[in-house]
């Protein structure tokens, strides 16, 4: 989220409009993957005999890693994939909240001698408070629901990192395949629906004690 | 917010539908039908006299060719015209045909045929009636099918008393079998085991080093690169046969396992010193040089195996090959002197019928018209004659002179052709093509009446009771037992990677399963004759 | 200064994409004795000359995939808009219990065998086109997004003073609504395409005809093959599956097709882009 309101501040200072339509393009390009491909692309950086990530270990002089097994490793790059998929688009969404803040408090601001630093940290992020609260609150409500793309594709389902990769909707998944009973399944689904629906209405609770207007009932 | 009357009331009209679809699943699927009336005519019935069924046909396949429709609408007319059944099949390749079935049963959609096997959980769906039991019609509508199949392969396919498929007759034995690269033996003068010479993967490994040597000292530069692909099947080591997960038990006459019984005594094959061995020997070959690292992704163009720089690879179920098989070298097989049938192995591809089927009988007729039938036989196998094959100067069945097929040097773009498989019954109802040599019937006999049967055939495990257990433990072994993990060869402390894996699977209830498959091996054991474990 | 870090923030998104390029542009040679660079020693065509060879199926897969993605899109947003605006109509009394009714299935869906059974044997929607446009048509969630955007673009007066003008619903919807709504749209529209683009779990499921088969799914089947026959040792190990491996797409053209599938959902977006900006604040945020 550091990641993204700054990147949004940063597009947003960019003078020209075109080099802005190209880089936001550039940015907001991974969000329209599909899971499927992003796995592919991983794969050309952490594959062992091939990865470009291992060759560039071995030009350094240091010794080929198999990514694909060690564990400690995966958190960090299932971060950074959903960081390189997603980040893009919540800087495009922040963007678009700060275009729709009056130009008036800049100028107010330059007024009083504020640089840009301060006009960001004054005007800028307060502006956004409300829209990073509720993108957070939203997304809580989603946690219940692993992304079952990222975390099933992506380490291409390898045994060796369940411990760090499974999530309630991969073991599901591997459970009914291994026991291949439907019920047990559906009432898994049930099961996860519940918790995801209470967790929605508590969400939407807080939203409407923050911020009434963006309640969705 | 306040919720209407209205809203709860759905609320809980949608829960109670799912919580009742989540109920059924378990039970309800079939088992009714077994009580369907048998009215179907007798055998020696004229073909004017049965009326015309069309039979809904699910199977896997390993690719689907272009000219499938052009020859199956040609096998409906004869099929048309000799049992008056059509055939309104539905063929997948094999990857999407696993992702797919489980549902398509689930689902309850209708069916008459279904190809089925281990690896699409065989067993699992037999258990909750999704197959029609076929025990009471063999004898009427499939004599002669099940003259030719051995006794064995029907126990294969018997789930808690019936008889719920009707496997193929083709290789319904395991028998390890080394496949060379003959023409790199012959230049470096390799003495590889012939026929029956050997019986296990340790009695190649010598073999392994000595090509190594020689080929590296002959092209330096490919020292880096390993002598064959990996061997990563704990069972081409040390025999064993599988009972159910984790629970495994040993071969009679072979007794790989130390300590471990006859057959009679189940064990868990990952606290066995020989698992032990065979992770550690992975690791060894592999920091050696003589398997790749990283195997699964090794050379995926097959750049390697083209140019001819690797030895062979080390398989099962062969009978002969093609010298040729490989362009630009010869390529020469050696088997095993062993020769074992598990329920396993006759269990990997199989005909069923659905639970659901309104004309049993005509299904069985015409699997036995396809078991026995050569026209038939050769049609669903090599498609059509001068169109797919013709026959050579020698009277044997040959694709590569056919408009369609010849000139193909991609598998994949045969217009049509499926010889050897699954899927299609009888090997040797048709013509064998040329390509093999006309002793294969024979050696296929051979193959089959050799095997030792003397295992569990039959025996299928009720997992009811261990349910829970063999999830849990399905996971942790998904997570150690793999071959991107300790049979990879990857993992650089095995001793202490297995005992992590054998604590693991203590805590998720190994031990429970192993005495519950004990309790019901030796009932079965009992109630078939066969000696029990004490 | 800005322009120069926003520029190389930008190539640590858009260069794992460009390693997938080049690779569908390396030589086999290269793969296999380099690994994957980004400077291979020898470039070549062969990997989409092989896709141009066998490429009916491509091209077929192409063509079906684009009808689905704009017949799906456009009669979804048709459905879905107009959905919307009666959701944000005051004077509709079943207002808050439709809109509940809508927001369920937003959290609980049947589950894969029970829809597997409503659609293929009561609907009988398997095998055909309607598979992709039909079940996917409405989505709870962007009809609450619309309903939203409706709420806060359109004044509710604008709809009396309409309807005191003696003009229907529809007259509204089309006359009013409508053009004040582009934003909108496109922005659902956006979303819309791009979910129906990288669909591959439909097809997979409901798709028997080669003939209906679209790219992801096509490009996820080839990747489960490669995948079934390397896990499924027994098969691997048979004549069959040595001769099936032989013949699978090498890397690059793996690689030709990723890319090949990617394209136009890349190229789809500075088209929307104008009204997506827009869309965005009023509508997603505030679903």
């Amino acid at each position: 989220m550091f990641l993204a309101v700054s990147l949004s501040l940063l597009l947003n200072e960019l003078h020209s409009k075109k080099l802005a339509k190209v880089l936001q393009t550039i940015f907001i390009m991974p969000h329209f993957l599909s899971m499927t491909v992003v796995s592919i692309v991983v794969f050309a950086f952490l594959s062992v005999n091939n990865g470009l990530l291992n060759n560039i270990l071995e030009l350094l002089g240091y010794s080929r890693h198999n990514w694909y097994m060690e564990r400690k490793f995966w958190p960090l790059f299932l971060v950074l994939v959903n960081a390189w998929k997603h980040v893009g688009y919540s800087a495009v969404v922040y963007l678009a909240s700060i275009s729709s803040i009056s130009e008036e408090y800049y100028e107010a601001a330059i007024i009083d001698g504020a640089n840009k630093l301060q006009q960001a940290w004054y005007i800028t992020i307060p502006h956004l408070r409300t829209m990073m609260t509720i993108l957070l609150i939203l997304s809580v409500g989603g946690i219940f629901r692993g992304d079952f793309g990222l975390f099933y594709t992506v380490p291409q389902d390898n045994g060796v990192l369940y411990p760090v990769t499974d999530v309630i909707d991969t073991y599901i998944y591997r459970s009914m395949r291994v026991l291949n009973n439907v019920g047990m399944a559906t009432a898994a689904g049930l099961y996860q629906s519940v918790v995801g629906f209470i967790l929605v209405l508590t969400t939407n609770k807080i939203v409407n004690k923050i911020s009434p207007e963006y309640a969705m009932f | 917010m306040k919720k209407g009357f209205l809203s709860k009331l759905l609320v809980l009209l949608i829960i109670s539908a799912l919580v009742i679809s989540g109920c059924q699943g378990t039970g309800s699927t079939g088992k009714s039908t077994t009580e369907e009336t048998k009215t179907g005519s007798p055998t020696e019935a004229p073909d004017s006299s049965l009326e015309h069924v069309e039979l809904v046909w699910y199977s896997g396949v390993d690719h689907i060719r272009p000219d499938q429709d052009m020859v199956w609408s040609e096998i409906n007319k004869y099929l048309k015209e000799r049992i008056n059944v059509t055939l309104d099949y539905h063929f997948f390749a094999m990857a999407d045909y696993a992702d797919r079935i489980p549902t398509v049963i689930n689902a309850g959609q209708y069916m008459d045929i279904l190809f089925m096997g281990a690896r699409y959980d065989f067993v699992s769906h037999a258990q909750r009636g999704a197959f029609y039991p076929l025990e009471d019609l063999i004898d009427k509508y499939l004599p002669k099918t099940k003259a030719i199949l051995p006794k064995g392969a029907w126990e294969a396919v018997t789930v808690d008393g019936h008889i719920y498929g009707v496997p193929p007759y083709k290789d319904l034995a395991d028998r390890w079998s080394f496949l060379y690269n003959k023409t790199m033996t012959d230049k470096y003068n390799l003495k590889v085991p012939g026929p029956g010479e050997w019986s296990t993967f340790w009695d190649m490994i010598p073999l392994l080093y000595e090509a190594k040597a020689a080929r590296d000292a002959d092209e330096p530069e490919l020292a880096k690169y390993p002598i064959m692909g990996v061997v990563n099947v704990v069972n081409r080591y040390y025999p064993y046969e599988t009972l159910y997960s984790l629970a495994v038990a040993n071969i009679p006459g072979i007794e790989a396992y130390e300590g471990q019984g006859s057959g009679e005594t189940v064990f868990n094959l990952y606290a066995t010193k020989e698992y032990r061995e065979v992770c550690k020997t992975i690791k060894k070959l592999v920091d050696e040089g003589i398997f790749p690292y990283d195997a699964k992704n090794f050379d995926p163009d097959k750049a390697l195996v083209n140019a001819g720089k690797l030895l062979g690879s080390f398989a099962g179920g062969y009978i002969e090959i093609r010298p040729d098989m490989f362009v630009g070298r010869e390529t020469g097989l050696t088997t095993s002197k062993l020769v074992v049938m598990t329920t396993n192995y006759v269990q990997s591809g199989m005909q069923s019928l659905s639970s659901q089927t309104k004309h049993p009988e005509r299904a069985l007729m015409f699997l036995e018209l396809l078991n026995t039938d050569k026209t038939l036989a050769n049609m669903v196998r090599f498609g059509l004659e001068g169109q797919h094959y013709l026959y050579n100067d020698e009277g044997r069945l040959d694709i590569t002179i056919s408009p369609r097929n010849g000139g193909v040097t991609n598998y994949m773009e045969y217009g049509y052709y499926y010889w050897y498989g699954w899927q299609f019954g009888n090997i040797l109802a048709g013509d064998t093509p040329s390509f093999v040599s006309t002793k294969f019937p024979q050696l296929l006999k051979e193959l089959n009446d050799n095997a030792i049967q003397d295992t569990n055939l039959g025996f299928v495990v009720d997992t009811a009771p261990i349910a829970n257990e063999i999830a849990a433990c399905a996971n942790v072994i998904a997570e150690y037992d793999s071959d991107t993990y300790l049979r990879s060869g990857m993992v650089e402390d095995v001793d202490k990677a297995i005992d992590e894996f054998l604590a693991k699977l203590e805590a998720n209830g190994a031990q429970k399963i192993i005495d519950e498959i004990q309790r019901q091996l030796n009932d079965w054991r009992a109630s078939v004759g066969k000696p029990v474990k004490k | 200064m800005i322009s120069a870090m926003l520029i190389i923030a930008s190539l640590f998104v858009v260069l794992p994409l460009l390693l997938v390029v080049i690779i569908s542009f390396s030589s086999a040679e290269s793969i296999a004795l380099h690994g994957y660079t980004f400077l291979p020693s020898e470039f070549s065509l062969a990997a989409y000359k092989n896709l141009m060879k066998t490429g009916t199926q491509i091209k077929n897969s192409y063509i079906i995939t684009i009808f689905y993605t704009i017949t799906g899109t456009v009669l979804s947003l048709a459905v879905m808009s107009m959905f919307a605006y009666v959701l944000a109509q005051k004077r509709f009394p079943a207002r808050k219990g439709l809109t509940f009714y809508a927001f369920f299935t937003m959290l609980f869906s049947g589950g894969l065998v029970p829809s597997y059974i409503l659609n293929v044997r009561y609907l009988h929607l398997d095998d055909t086109i309607w598979i992709f446009i039909l079940p996917s048509l409405v989505s709870a969630y962007y009809v609450i997004i619309l309903r939203t955007f409706i709420q806060t673009t359109i004044p509710d007066t604008l709809f009396e003073a309409a309807i005191i003008d003696g003009a229907n619903d529809f007259t509204i919807f089309c006359k009013i609504v409508l053009p004040l709504f582009k934003a909108g749209l496109a922005t659902i529209g956006l979303f819309n395409v791009v979910n129906r683009w990288n669909d591959w779990f439909t097809g997979m499921l409901y798709i028997e005809n080669p003939k209906l088969i679209p790219l992801q799914t096509m490009l996820q089947k080839i990747q489960r093959n490669i995948e079934f026959i390397k896990q499924n040792a027994e098969f691997a190990d048979t004549a069959m599956g040595l001769e099936l491996l032989r013949s699978m797409p090498t890397e690059s053209t793996r690689m030709a097709i990723t890319i090949i599938a990617v394209v136009p959902i890349l190229f789809a977006y500075p088209f929307f882009q104008r009204y997506f900006i827009k869309g965005l604040t009023i509508g997603s945020i505030k679903g």
